[in-house]
């Protein structure tokens, strides 16, 4: 797999920048997806319950295009490169949500403009629902799918170092010492191994130089694993690179449509106040439809990178824990707030590594739940919200 | 321009405005004073489209808006600064005037915000500045160059002078006298009667939702039933 | 005459209890739990009732409240039963009792900090503290984690020796939650759940306890929840987290929303059927794609219809109903036809059929965007069956006996 970390180690110090990455890799993509909650939270006032469902769908829609190219089970590929496969389908997965969003908006969340927000949040739970045990009905479960391998490039499989500290000069000379004796002894039974009739029933010279061999070889393993260790690294997948490079030049994007576009303004002025919006010439439908395309464009595009690089299986689930996450990065940030979306995501992708990290993984899953109970509790507003209690 | 036809406008069941007719021609400046909750902002809102009558036609340089919404009768020309100036606090000056020339698709918008700030010169100062750091004055300024930057036939001003100065009152009102002489229509909405009667042409009582006084500003200024109402006997 | 009519609608209440119990023996086993299962529901439904549609606090963790209070009577019968040598029927209603007060005390750390918030926001924050209360479980090994926990005794043991089968104590609850909310709201000490639930703002000026009445719904509510929890710990023998996940809290909202939030008659028809419903599915043969397609592109024609004639139809009232009759019978009817018809289609007439069992949860869903969409308030909304309503119906006059009439 193309994301596999070095096995996970436990939290010390040196270990820090290492939990310290990851976290922030991670954090991009949690990002991508709290963008959407937060801008739709930001003109409507309302919890997309559904955008994790939207994030679903842009996974599968990456899926099945991967099919449609040829990366189908028992399938060969097509003949062109998988960097242009892998465009194709985060131009699909991309248009696809946006579509499916403007879909959602436009029957279940318009008609309930006038009514109570409470009617629009159990639609949206409504909808959430329907996709995910709906969709159980129409795509494939089960076994559940997942993206082949194949699509990913050959020059994304092998990590990128960062050394911070080099390995003890000592224990690296230690370990090239005991090389040449490792590499003779090799030879030595290598060319023993010729004359004997099985490996088996070896002659008392055979065995001989085979425990030599051994021995020169676990010595200079061990010297070897020592020395790599003392040495203090930063493993980056390829691949989370890659990832992480497309979330900011998204985001850097969406900086851009936000603050330099009129369309961007008209989002920002229809967040704060619908009327006036209005009165500026501001159609607030296609300002909402256009919000909803973006929100839910840039979560199809963190669906179908995570579902290819991870290639974790896909089911109808597979929205419910990165939703719940990206929403409590929202809030975290400052629901409402674009740029808190960003820093709420990093800072839930950090945590959650810090959590793996200190021996907790099994409730990773709920320190998702706790910062969102503590933000909503003490400080509502999130980082860079308000500080006073915002009364709904 | 514009012709307002027995509208009445009701909040649920309360009946806010009942048959009211106004009319508007072109190049006026034309007032409405009334007291508290007389109905003097519902009319601007109904007239900008945000509140829909119930019955009554309304017709503005001939076509009917009683049932557009209101980005649509923007795009006619008509420009409404509304009561409480709802400036867009979570944005710049700049960005506030910006949004005021949303549905201009023509290269003189640049133009016309230079023209804007030699108008209001404070504005100027603080372009870069969050627009809810502005005093109270400096936010009327802002609304009112927002709503000119449409470049509208038609600005209605809803309650420009509340809670201003009385130095920068007279200022919004030269202002607004400025704009007219400039060539664009006003209809004004005041509790400062005094004011607002002064620079009309022509004015209307408002009240409790019915329109009982429709003359020159000048008369209305002279009559004793207006000044024993609005303008303190 | 008001207590002749309390002391018969107890009496009447017991006797429905007994009877149901003699029934329900005769029936399967398979039918019997429906009857034990449809009885917690509308527990859960009426006490989430009171949470949510009379004191307005949107609460949408209810599960973890049932799972609070099974796991509080089922580690305790597992530890103490064989020591306490008490007969099973009470040590089941002691148990009911200590589930009740446990749940109500995560009732109370769930609801005094979200006081301050509203709307969304308390939504949300319940629904995380459910979650977090249901990983929390996962993760202890000492009740079973989660691979899950037997709890002993179960019911049969626990009642041979009064020779009924549980069914009567599981819907006595149900009653006596129905009756404890129902004397809330209709008592003049009901007015002030009521009233928060309109307006906090207005209530607390006219010296209303807003925060003890928050905490006292949520008290109830979550304690019959509690007590509910101990009956499923005793009636199934066993309990694993995966039981009381986000979608029950989900059903059961449904439930409430579906009956009508505020509106107890609502909760507790709502909570039968909706638990039916699905149920009487499984005896439903798969159902053929086609006729799938037909009933989603019928369903979205008539929910469009409807919509249209609740917003924009102006005559009356008698022809506005039977505009909307009409239009769902000829969308049915649309349906039907489309069913037969889409199996000419290659993909869709070759796709396997769906268990019908499968389509719970999408029934659930579909009935919340439904409901939202045509009628938000709910079937009842905030009516209620009262001996005066049938006394209505009959035609007889009735005199008000309280100040306070729904």
């Amino acid at each position: 797999m193309l994301l596999t970390h070095a096995p996970v180690a436990e939290l010390t110090f040196s270990s820090l920048p290492q939990f310290f990455v990851n976290g922030v890799l991670n954090g991009a993509i949690y990002a991508l997806i709290a963008l959407g909650y937060t801008m739709v939270y930001g003109v409507l006032r309302l919890i997309n319950f559904a955008h994790g469902e939207v994030y679903m769908l842009g996974a599968y829609a990456a899926l099945l295009t991967s099919y449609a190219l040829g990366y189908g089970p028992g399938q060969s590929g097509p003949g062109f490169p998988s960097i242009l496969t892998l465009a194709i389908m985060l131009l699909v997965s991309m248009s696809f949500c946006a579509l499916l969003g403007v879909l959602i908006e436009r029957f279940a969340y318009r008609p309930m403009r006038s009514q109570p927000r409470i009617a629009s949040l159990i639609t949206a739970i409504g909808v959430s629902l329907l996709f995910q045990f709906g969709g159980q009905l129409v795509l494939p479960v089960s076994p559940p799918p997942s993206i082949s391998e194949r699509v990913n490039p050959d020059f994304l499989r092998t990590p990128v170092e960062i050394t911070l500290k080099a390995p003890d000069r000592q224990m690296v000379a230690t370990a090239t010492s005991l090389k040449p004796a490792y590499e003779a002894a090799k030879q030595a039974w290598e060319e023993q191994k010729k004359h004997e009739a099985n490996e088996f029933d070896l002659s008392p010279e055979g065995k001989t130089l085979r425990t030599s061999f051994q021995d020169a070889e676990r010595a200079y393993q061990d010297a070897a694993r020592k020395a790599d260790a003392s040495a203090n690294k930063i493993l980056i997948p390829k691949g989370k690179l890659v990832m992480f490079s497309t979330s900011i030049f998204l985001m850097i994007i969406l900086w851009w449509l936000v603050t330099r576009t009129s369309a961007g303004r008209a989002m920002r002025a229809v967040s704060h106040d619908f009327n006036a919006a209005s009165l500026m010439g501001i159609s607030v439908d296609k300002t909402i439809t256009f919000t909803f395309i973006i929100g839910s464009a840039l979560a199809g595009a963190a669906a179908m990178m995570l579902a290819t690089f991870q290639g974790t299986p896909l089911t109808t689930f597979y929205g419910v824990q990165p939703g719940v996450k990206a929403f409590v990065a929202a809030v975290l940030g400052g629901i409402g707030n674009i740029p808190g979306a960003v820093i709420g995501g990093l800072l839930m992708g950090v945590a959650e590594d810090l959590v793996i990290g200190m021996g907790y993984s099994q409730y990773k899953d709920a320190i998702a739940l706790v910062i969102l109970i503590g933000v909503l509790l003490l400080r509502p507003g999130g980082i860079l919200g308000s500080s006073k209690v915002e009364k709904v | 321009m514009l012709e307002i036809n027995g509208i009445n406008v009701f909040y649920g069941a309360i009946q806010a405005l009942t048959d009211v007719s106004i009319k508007v021609e072109q190049g006026e400046i034309v007032s409405i004073i009334g007291s508290n909750g007389a109905g003097k902002s519902t009319l601007l809102r109904t007239i900008s489209g945000l509140q829909r009558p119930r019955s009554g036609a309304m017709s503005f340089l001939g076509t009917e808006i009683q049932d557009m919404a209101p980005n649509d009768i923007v795009r006619l020309g008509i420009s409404h600064s509304p009561e409480g100036r709802r400036i867009f606090t979570n944005m710049s000056v700049l960005e506030n005037l910006q949004l005021g020339a949303f549905t201009r698709k023509d290269n003189e918008i640049a133009q016309d915000m230079e023209a804007a700030m030699d108008r209001f010169p404070r504005l100027r100062e603080r372009i870069k500045q969050n627009s809810g750091t502005l005093s109270g004055g400096e936010q009327q300024m802002l609304a009112i160059g927002r709503a000119i930057m449409s470049r509208p036939k038609l600005l209605l001003l809803d309650e420009p002078s509340l809670g201003l100065a009385p130095n920068l009152v007279a200022e919004i009102f030269r202002i607004v006298l400025d704009l007219n002489k400039d060539g664009t229509t006003v209809l004004l909405v005041e509790q400062n009667a005094n004011r607002a009667l002064e620079i009309a042409h022509r004015a209307y009582v408002l009240e409790t939702g019915c329109i009982v006084l429709s003359d020159t500003g000048k008369n209305l200024l002279s009559d004793p039933k207006v000044k024993e109402a609005y303008l303190g006997g | 005459m008001f207590w002749i009519s309390r002391l018969g609608s107890i009496l009447g209440a017991l006797l429905f209890c007994f009877l149901l119990d003699k029934v329900t023996g005769g029936l399967s086993d398979f039918s019997s739990r429906l009857v034990v299962l449809a009885g917690l529901y509308v527990t859960l439904s009426v006490s989430l009732n009171l949470i949510n549609g009379i004191t307005g606090q949107f609460s949408m963790g209810h599960a973890a409240f049932y799972q609070v209070g099974a796991y509080t009577a089922g580690y305790l019968s597992v530890t103490y039963f064989s020591k306490a040598h008490l007969p099973g029927f009470l040590w089941i209603v002691l148990m009911m009792i200590v589930a009740a007060i446990g749940a109500a005390l995560a009732g109370l750390i769930v609801g005094l900090p979200s006081l301050r918030l509203k709307g969304d926001y308390l939504a949300i924050v319940t629904l995380g503290f459910g979650e977090i209360i249901r990983i929390v479980v996962q993760n202890q090994p000492s009740i079973g984690g989660a691979y899950g926990m037997n709890v002993q005794p179960k019911f049969p043991q626990l009642f041979a020796s009064t020779g009924t089968h549980g069914v009567w104590l599981v819907w006595l609850l149900a009653i006596l939650c129905i009756a404890v909310c129902r004397n809330l709201l209709k008592n003049v000490h009901g007015l002030p759940f009521l009233a928060v639930r309109e307006d906090e703002i207005a209530s607390s000026a006219m010296g209303v306890n807003v925060t003890g009445v928050k905490v006292t719904a949520f008290l109830i509510g979550s304690a019959f929840a509690g007590a509910a929890g101990a009956l499923l710990a005793h009636y199934e023998g066993f309990l694993s987290p995966t039981m009381f996940t986000m979608e029950l809290s989900f059903i059961v909202l449904t439930m409430v929303v579906l009956g009508g939030t505020g509106s107890i008659t609502g909760s507790t028809l709502a909570a039968i059927v909706l638990f039916y419903l699905p149920e009487k599915l499984r005896d439903l043969p798969p159902v053929p794609v086609s006729f799938l397609v037909g009933a989603v592109i019928g369903a979205v024609g008539i929910v469009v219809f409807l919509k249209k004639t609740i917003d924009n139809y102006h005559g009356s009232s008698s022809q506005k109903t039977v505009r909307m009759i009409l239009g769902t019978a000829t969308g049915i009817v649309v349906a039907a036809a489309l069913g037969f018809v889409l199996k000419v289609i290659p993909t869709i007439g070759h796709a396997a059929p769906v268990e019908a069992a499968k389509l719970r949860m999408v029934i659930f869903a579909v009935t919340l965007i439904f409901l939202m969409l045509l009628r938000p308030q709910g079937v009842f909304a905030h009516h209620e069956f009262s001996w005066s309503w049938v006394k209505k119906l009959l035609g007889k006059k009735d005199v008000p006996t309280t100040a306070v009439s729904t």
